[in-house]
């Protein structure tokens, strides 16, 4: 059985690699992939302590974020169409106005 | 030293899939094209997704292949495609000093969270469900026993979540008629 650090520290490194695409990329497109790749990493980390744990309930909430990650990303997908329209770009430098 | 080798020798797949997983995360956040990222994005799912199998979580596995790589992967590619972001223009990412920063901050959070993960805590009391138990009823079946008892409300709410993200998504992404 691989320890339990080990699946924490590829978590780590995994949330962390998310967090450098979210800060580093301009394409909002690209942002919202990273935002995922750290939503993933939860996931596992949800996942391995519920199996260190003897324990379903990570399992389930695995199922559950997955469900609100859909939901999220359909509707952020709709935001950035939105915004293209109006705005012809994704960048998100440019996006610093509330108003439309 | 010794002792990575001997966890490597009894857990190929999971250390095999772990690198390719954070290679492939690399590749994500720096290909300049957004499709490209998009394919290197599914290939990491597909190496969480066996990372899931090494746990014994095979519900989740297949769930984070159906869902991730196959739903919400290609909603990005169709949105990519909708928008045309192939073109060379649009990619050209103007980004100064504040990239070295945010990898600066974004290592300090590594450390800090693999600092919390060093540390050997008390992970909390031992549950219901030893893995004996869970392959003796299946992962699929323990899973949907609690989901249709214990956890009921949050599974219908979930269900709610996804209709009203459905048509917000639709009312959002709507041509607005003047």
């Amino acid at each position: 059985m691989v320890p339990l650090s080990h699946y924490l520290i590829f978590t780590a490194i995994l949330f962390t690699l998310g967090v450098i695409g979210v800060l580093t990329r301009r394409n909002a497109i690209v942002v919202f992939m990273s935002i995922e790749l750290m939503l993933n990493s939860v996931n596992l980390s949800m996942v391995t302590f519920a199996r260190f744990l003897n324990s379903m309930d990570g399992q389930i909430a695995v199922f559950l974020v997955m469900t609100v990650a859909a939901a999220e990303v359909a509707v952020g997908l709709a935001l950035i169409v939105a915004i293209y329209r109006k705005k012809e770009t994704i960048n998100i430098d440019e996006m610093h106005i509330m108003q439309g | 030293m010794e002792t990575v080798m001997s966890y490597f020798m009894l857990n190929p797949a999971f250390y095999i899939f772990a690198g390719l997983a954070v290679i492939l995360a690399i590749f994500m956040i720096t290909m300049p094209n957004p499709v490209y990222s998009a394919i290197f994005l599914v290939l990491t799912f597909f190496c969480i997704s066996v990372i899931y199998i090494t746990l014994e979580a095979e519900f989740i596995a297949a769930i984070q292949v159906l869902v991730y790589t196959g739903a919400i992967m290609v909603l990005f590619l169709f949105v990519i495609m909708l928008l045309n972001l192939g073109r060379d223009a649009d990619l050209v990412e103007h980004s100064g000093p504040m990239k070295y920063i945010s990898i600066i901050v974004a290592f300090a959070i590594l450390i800090q969270i693999g600092l919390a993960a060093k540390v050997t805590v008390n992970i909390g009391e031992k549950g219901m469900f030893p893995i004996e138990k869970i392959r003796e009823i299946g992962n699929t079946e323990a899973i949907a026993g609690l989901l249709f008892s214990d956890y009921l409300y949050p599974f219908e709410i979930a269900s709610i979540l996804l209709l009203l993200g459905m048509i917000g998504a639709i009312i959002i992404s709507k041509k607005r008629s003047e």
